[in-house]
């Protein structure tokens, strides 16, 4: 059994989030994003490559949606009204109650309306937005939910936007985390991702800001208040496009804060009807937002701006200054686009742009260097004479809170998704250096796989289970390093000895019952390991082999314990090396029941060209045996040997 | 009904062979209801004696049974010793006791009376709850552990059983080992260096549980354990050790559960020392240079073997950042700890925590102004004009007690410019416009910061009087407590110790003003004077013009501190009452120069009155009170050093007495750390060894470089230096007991020496130490605490007249433009200019030239070689300097000295230098050399 994750989208790019993972045979779609950049077949993940055949649903157990932004729900619509797919789709939570649910129809309508505005070819329509969120499961935090028989998911708190969360999905015993998009420092609005420890074998997180460190929040919202202050002190107009959902409240409540206390009245206004319905949501759905704000609920919604009011078109050229938030964040188009058209050209005015713009939209044109003119397209410039700020503050954790997330869980694999390729490998070394964790960054269409842990269904026999309920600990002292403090060990699980009898059930048995069933008085277990080595690697290490022929064991081995002597010494006996249990032997049976063949690191593949070594020993030397194995696989890597 | 109960139950218990439950919940009912009378519980316990001895009945059911013993035993605590009987003969006989049954007695057993389980004597105690333990019932094994103590198991089998259990499957489990571990640590002295090890290593492991409440108990037993290894590794490693614990902990503030959050936080504003380095990372989300490349061990399996630096990384920008205030305000705590050590980092901290007052949760807030109190208290509260913004928007805060706390920390608050002043005065005067209710407290901190920033009251005060004087056109209304701010604020300049010349500048009219609304200002200076004081200090202000004030401000000696809302304030009784109009006149004209007659004179009443208080502070250390004995040193030691002006010869009173306080500041630290060794913020603040250290070399200088001390004052003197051994071998790792002994021995004999001289009894103090010395026992720390008990600080008189040694050092024209020139190899000379003050002919003089810490080279002065005086000696000094380096410049840094002869042990270096430990006479000089250039 193995986990694999094939990347549909958002594999070392940021857009159109889609990852499917097979995990013990059962298949999960993690989102189902479109990509904003592009207008053509790149905007929606390649769903051929889940089933030729188009049949979804007997290829995916489920689909689950981490959030509602566009590019992890998008092409869901398309995905079950166009594709076809007709199993179960989970998002956090129902109508009203459960954000992903009650706001994703909002968000995608908004989007089908801006396609349809620029003239495009509708790829659905609102009905199918409706039929397609009539299919919808809703979860909610903390919540196990089982899929099927085996396949169970989890959703726990991410931040990042209301309603936002990262799935833990398990199937038998393979267990992995999506992380979806998420934040580990909270905002004024939103907490900070919250999971509990568990034993994973893949986690698959973002990692759009890879290699950024951000500073303390605190400083951030101090300059921008500044920036803004300042300018609508000397009359100018404030753009600040946003998301319709998250930044806009987020800075709403730090704007309306300080417009309390610096008693300011300049008017601050939200652009479409679209963002004051999302705070009406916002206002309902106050449990999925920040201790503070349900901390002051009692008193007082957060969400009740003071100083905000609804914009009004006729006054986009009213003299005297005021604050507009507008849709959408990257200036791709719709309102945002139309007020930054009539405003850019005044010095006084100011633009504060996200901390992330998709190549392509005029936000990232702005961004990039300060252009003094962008052209919109073929036949219409404009001249940008006003501020920009740019505003850091993004609701994606940093490179810190992605390595602390992957510290925390320690899984046995890391998947790098939602970023940019230079910065995912930096990262991907660190998480390799600092933590020791294999770590991926698979590009889209790819697929990396990875050994999940095997278990076997096994009976136990009565005297194991009393002796492992009895406490057995033991206190283990290294004896190579004499100053090394004591460990604490508990024997009771290796007391333990797997018994197959052809025909019958696996089975543990006690140590000491296995001679009963033997009907033996002295039975010994003994291990067998039986390995290649490279005959390159073995003349790099010792060069006398040259003149050695290469079947006189003898001194083959005599030159390779003379090589370990420093750390363990080995007795040399004809044909073998040995001390206490341990033996060591040059292995011509081809057949050897040992044998290792592919072991991963490249040495034992089976050609003629490793001479194979066969080792076995006794319980007891359990830990001098691998030492001596590792010692003799490192031997060409390690210099000072 | 109770004697329906009684009998019906009786009758249960006799006829039924096969219990049910239903007489125990009968009997049940009768214990736990408090009215039952005595005779029907004694009735109940013989029923169930006379059943505990036929227990043979295999279906009698243990548990209820014990259950029921236990409850009488809570309920009615007077039948105790009969439930112990029974418990005990049934622990003994019973020997197929069901676990939990079995578990439940001998917690109802130690719970009575912990001597009754000894009783059993220890073996069984040990044995039933070990085997109980190793049992296979979880519950049991849980309960037991989580009061481990009680049992009286022995020590060694505790630890191993304990840490044995922090391997147990059961999370629950491991938490109650780790628990026993954490009190472990605290009564038992252990010796093996390797268990410990093992233990912290364990615990270390257990950080990284997947249960959160394992992951609590486990950042605690660190924290415990770790502080045990700091203590006890070997000086080399211990800042390494403490540095590694340090990381631990900061490694565990971004764990995902916010009790573990907490938890750190609060261990880390108790834990001990750490470098510099790793505090600045816990600033800086970015990984520091110093820190990258730095690894401590880690954990002893697992993959994190090693521990790097950068886990340091942001820990207290994390925990300000956090979503609960909880963990906020643990972190805004864990913050004084490191504000103390360094500098450098408290400047750092105080911009996050200036931000933290912008925090919606009043609780943070006020922490927040709290930590940065603590800082302020240590001096290492450096406020710059970008923090004021925020900080003084707290002082007009809804909330009263951060309001409160804000005007704490601005009466300690230094502000270094007229701006900041400013700022402060306004801020304050318009809280007090929005909170009148505020208005005592207000007022008394107005007029502290007025006296503390006298230049800056002074600059304002023309501005105050426009906008007071009734003929401008300010609608100002004399009632106000704006216009009392003000007053206030202009009456405080005059009292301040700045400079005193500009005082003629403030307007007596103000004063006049000021008389008018003496009730009110008066009442909120209570602490500081009262109002005849207030009355008299004003009419005479207002009507002496030109007269430099503060010549009448005299302190009188009686005046006592008193203590007052735990602050200690020195009352400064201002007497003028002898002062008649005459008088006052006469005395003007008297006083040509105010400016060189005057400050000498309330110098030395100032000198008076420290000593005749510094007793008072002694007292106040012995209590514990710390930070304001060393606040109140600090503000008297400022108040002095203004006294002190370039003549040499007037200032050595003032010198001493500098130095003396100096002494007792080092002294009543040393002695806090040896007494009041429980609070854990303030254990580590300072090394110990190192305030010994310095204490003994003040004492010394003191000795040395003052000629002419009475004896009354060196036996004073030689009193502390008795006290400084005592201190130093009353500490449990006496770093070298030998020299400290010895010198203790022979500083005794001097003083008994002086005490024979002057005919007076020694000291309480001194005749326990004689004891304590005379026992020879001189291993038992204990003694040497005892007798430090009975020391108090005597009041000093000042009686002979001493001079002070000083000397003075030219280079002439040098520095790094200009140097010296020098070959390499080739000895150089330096000519030097020399001036010794108060040195008599015999002293012993070198000149130290140091060119590295181990590099060092004495020269002899030869006093008898130059003409003067002993008052004064001045001459030309050519010192040559023979080790020249093969470089291209360096720095010699010189210095002059004297041997200090009264020392007993001559230990010190030999072969051409001094004999004796130097005892420095001035400030060290840097003289720079640099190679000649060859002209070709």
């Amino acid at each position: 059994m193995a986990i694999e994750c094939l990347v549909l989208g958002a594999g070392q790019e940021v857009g159109k989030s889609c990852v499917v993972v097979s995990i013990n045979g059962k298949r999960i779609m993690f989102d189902c994003g479109m990509h904003m950049g592009y207008a053509d077949h790149r905007r929606y993940p390649d769903f051929s490559l889940i089933s030729k055949s188009g049949d979804f649903d007997d290829a995916l157990s489920c689909v689950i949606i981490t959030h509602f932004h566009l590019d992890h729900i998008g092409a869901l619509p398309y995905f079950t009204e166009v594709c076809g797919y007709n199993g179960p789709i989970y998002m956090t939570l129902t109508f009203l109650q459960y954000p992903t649910k009650a706001l994703a129809p909002l968000m995608l309508e908004d989007y089908r309306k801006v396609m349809v505005g620029r003239g495009e070819e509708e790829q659905f329509t609102y009905e199918n937005i409706l039929d397609c969120m009539k299919k919808v499961t809703a979860v909610d935090l903390k919540q196990t939910v089982q899929v099927d028989k085996d396949l169970q998911i989890r959703a726990y708190y991410a931040g990042h936007v209301l309603g936002a969360a990262m799935f833990y999905a398990s199937m038998g015993d393979a267990a992995m985390v999506y992380t979806g998009d998420y934040n580990m420092t909270p905002d004024r609005h939103l907490g900070a991702a919250q999971i509990d420890r568990m034993q994973l074998d893949v986690l698959i997180t973002e990692s759009t800001y890879a290699t950024t460190i951000r500073d303390s929040k605190y400083a951030r919202e101090r300059e921008f208040l500044k920036a803004v202050h300042k300018c609508v002190a000397n009359g100018g107009k404030v753009l600040i496009p946003t998301f319709a959902l998250g930044r806009a409240q987020e800075l709403c409540i730090l704007l309306d804060d300080y417009w309390e206390r610096m008693n300011l009245k300049v008017p601050i206004y939200f652009s479409a009807g679209l963002t004051m319905q999302a705070n009406l949501y916002y206002k309902v759905l106050i449990n999925w937002t920040s201790q503070k704000v349900k901390d002051t609920y009692a008193t007082r919604n957060a969400f009740d701006f003071k100083n905000v009011h609804s914009f009004d078109r006729s006054l986009l050229d009213a003299p005297g200054p005021c604050v507009l938030f507008a849709t959408p964040g990257m200036i791709s188009g719709g309102f945002s686009l139309e007020v930054f058209k009539h405003w850019a050209p005044s010095e006084a005015n100011l633009i504060t742009l996200p901390g992330y713009c998709v190549a392509g939209t005029v936000g990232h044109k702005l961004m990039s260097g300060k252009p003094t003119k962008v052209d919109l397209d073929k036949d219409t410039q404009i001249d940008v004479r006003c501020q920009i700020h740019q505003l850091s503050f993004s609701p994606h954790t940093d490179a810190k809170g992605i390595m602390d997330l992957v510290k925390f869980l320690s899984p046995k694999h890391v998947v790098l998704v939602h970023g940019e390729k230079p910065k995912m490998d930096l990262l991907k070394a660190r998480i390799k250096s600092e933590l020791g964790i294999q770590c991926y960054d698979p590009a889209n269409t790819e697929t990396v796989s990875f050994p999940s842990t095997q278990f076997v269904k096994a009976d136990a026999s009565n005297t194991f289970i009393r002796s492992s309920l009895t406490p057995n600990f033991k206190f283990l002292k290294d004896e190579v390093k004499a100053m090394a403090p004591l460990e604490v060990c508990d024997e009771r699980v290796t007391e333990g000895i797997l018994a197959m009898e052809k025909g019958q059930k696996v089975k543990i048995l006690h140590q000491d019952e296995l001679l009963t069933m033997l009907g033996t008085e002295k039975a010994e277990v003994e291990f067998g390991y039986c390995f290649a080595l490279h005959i390159c690697s073995l003349k790099r290490v010792l060069p006398a082999i040259e003149e050695i022929s290469v079947f006189d064991e003898n001194l083959l081995l005599s030159v390779l314990n003379m090589k370990l002597s420093n750390e363990v010494g080995m007795q040399d006996r004809v044909g073998s090396l040995e001390v206490n249990s341990f033996r060591l032997s040059i292995c011509k049976n081809d057949k050897c029941p040992h044998r290792r063949n592919g072991d991963g690191d490249g040495n034992g593949d089976g050609s003629s060209e490793g001479i194979y070594f066969c080792c076995n020993w006794s319980n007891l030397d359990m830990k001098l045996a691998w030492r001596v194995i590792s010692l003799l696989k490192n031997m060409d890597s390690g210099v000072d040997l | 009904m109770e004697q329906k109960l009684l009998s019906s139950l009786e009758q249960i218990f006799r006829i039924q062979t096969k219990i049910s439950l239903k007489p125990f919940s009968m009997a049940r009912s009768l214990i736990l209801n408090p009215s039952t009378s005595d005779q029907t519980i004694s009735s109940i316990l013989q029923i169930l004696e006379t059943l505990s001895t036929a227990t043979i009945n295999p279906k009698f059911d243990l548990l209820n049974f014990i259950t029921l013993l236990c409850e009488i035993s809570i309920v009615h605590r007077h039948f105790s010793p009969t439930v112990t009987t029974i418990l005990r003969s049934l622990c003994l006989h019973c020997p197929s006791i069901p676990p939990r049954a079995a578990g439940l007695a001998l917690s109802t057993l130690v719970s009575i009376a912990p001597a009754s389980a000894s009783d059993l004597g220890p073996a069984f105690s040990e044995g039933l709850f070990l085997s109980l333990c190793f049992g296979p019932c979880v519950p049991v094994r849980q309960r037991l552990l989580m009061d481990a103590e009680k049992f009286r198991v022995r020590p060694s089998v505790l630890l191993t059983v304990l840490l044995g259990f922090t391997k147990d499957p059961y999370p629950y489990v491991r938490k109650a080992a780790l628990d026993g571990l954490i009190d472990f640590c605290k009564w038992i002295v252990v010796n093996d260096h390797l268990m410990v090890e093992g233990c912290y290593l364990r615990a270390v492991e257990l950080l990284f549980d997947t249960e959160e409440c394992v992951r609590c108990s486990a950042v605690h037993v660190v924290n415990e354990w770790g502080n045990w290894l700091v203590e006890n590794s070997e000086d080399k490693s211990k800042r390494d050790c403490s540095d590694a614990l340090y990381v631990q902990l900061c490694s565990m503030v971004r764990d995902m559960s916010k009790k573990v959050r907490i938890e750190a936080f609060n261990t880390l504003g108790k834990a001990g020392m750490a470098s510099e380095y790793i505090l600045m990372q816990t600033l800086s989300k970015k990984v520091l240079p110093t820190t990258k490349e730095k690894m401590f061990p880690g954990q002893l399996s697992g993959k994190l073997l090693s521990l790097p630096a950068s886990s340091a990384a942001g820990a207290f920008i994390h925990g300000l950042e956090d979503e609960f205030f909880e963990v906020r305000s643990s972190a805004c705590y864990a913050l004084r700890m490191p504000a103390v050590l360094s500098a450098d980092f408290a400047a750092g901290a105080l911009g996050l925590l200036m931000d933290v007052l912008n925090d919606d949760s009043t609780v943070v807030r006020l922490q927040a102004l709290e930590t940065m109190h603590h800082m302020a208290v240590f001096g290492h509260l450096k406020v710059q004009e970008m923090h004021m913004h925020m900080f003084l928007g707290t002082l007009v805060d809804m909330n009263s007690s951060i309001r409160f706390t804000a005007r704490k920390v601005l009466r300690l608050t230094k502000l270094h410019d007229l701006p900041l002043f400013k700022l402060a005065a306004d801020s304050l005067i318009q809280s007090l416009e929005i909170y009148p209710q505020d208005e005592p407290d207000v007022l008394s901190l107005i007029f502290d910061i007025g006296r503390r920033h006298g230049s800056f009251a002074v600059s304002i005060t023309k501005e105050i009087l426009s906008e007071i004087e009734p003929s401008s056109e300010s609608t100002c209304d004399f009632n106000s407590s704006k216009t009392a701010a003000r007053l206030v604020l202009a009456i405080s300049a005059p009292l301040s110790h700045g400079k005193q010349q500009q005082l003629h500048s403030i307007p007596s009219i103000l004063y006049s003003y000021a008389v008018t609304m003496l009730g009110r200002i008066s009442h909120c200076l209570t602490e500081v004077m009262n109002q005849d004081t207030l009355l008299a200090y004003l009419s005479y202000c207002s009507r002496s013009t030109g007269v430099n004030p503060i010549d009448s401000v005299k302190m009188v000696e009686d005046d006592l501190p008193t203590e007052t809302n735990g602050r200690l304030t020195c009352c400064v009784r201002l007497d003028m009452v002898h002062m008649s109009d005459g008088g006052s006149e006469i005395q003007s004209q008297g006083l040509l120069e105010p400016s060189q007659i005057a400050v000498p004179h309330v110098a030395d009443n100032c000198v008076k009155f420290i000593l005749a208080n510094i007793g008072e502070i002694w007292d106040m250390t012995k209590l514990g009170c710390i930070s304001e004995v060393l606040m109140t040193l600090r503000s008297w030691k400022e108040e002095l050093a203004t006294f002190i002006t370039d003549s040499h010869q007037s200032d050595s009173v003032l010198i001493l007495t500098l130095q003396y306080l100096h002494l007792v500041k080092l002294l009543s630290k040393a002695w806090w750390h040896v007494t009041c060794p429980i609070n854990f913020i303030y254990n580590e603040m300072g090394n110990l060894g190192y305030i010994l250290q310095k204490l003994e070399s003040t004492l010394r200088e003191v000795r040395c470089r003052f000629i002419g001390l009475s004896k009354e004052d060196e036996l004073h003197f030689l009193e502390l230096m008795l006290v400084a051994c005592t201190l130093r071998l009353s500490i449990f790792d006496a770093s070298c007991p030998e020299s400290a002994l010895t010198k203790l021995y022979s500083t005794k004999s001097r003083v008994m020496l002086l005490y024979e001289d002057c005919s007076i009894e020694p000291s309480r103090f001194v005749s326990e130490l004689i004891k304590v010395l005379q026992k020879n026992d001189t291993c038992d720390i204990s003694r040497f605490r005892e007798s430090l008990e009975f020391f108090s600080l005597n009041q000093l008189v000042f009686s002979g007249s001493f001079r002070y040694m000083k000397a003075e050092v030219d280079i002439g024209d040098n520095d790094w433009l200009k140097p010296l020139p020098f070959v390499a190899g080739l000895p150089v000379d330096i000519p030097l200019k020399i001036r010794l003050h108060n040195t008599p002919i015999e002293t012993k003089v070198w000149l130290e030239m140091r060119m590295s810490k181990d590099l060092n080279q004495y020269v002899f002065v030869d006093l008898k070689l130059f003409d003067g005086s002993d008052e004064i000696r001045e001459f030309t000094f050519i010192a040559p300097f023979y080790r020249t380096p093969k470089v291209n410049s360096f720095i010699l840094r010189l210095s002059v000295g004297m041997e200090c002869l009264s020392e007993e042990i001559n230990y010190f270096r030999g072969h051409g230098g001094p004999k004796h430990e130097l005892v420095y006479l001035c400030k060290e000089k840097e003289v720079f050399l640099s190679m000649v250039v060859k002209q070709c």
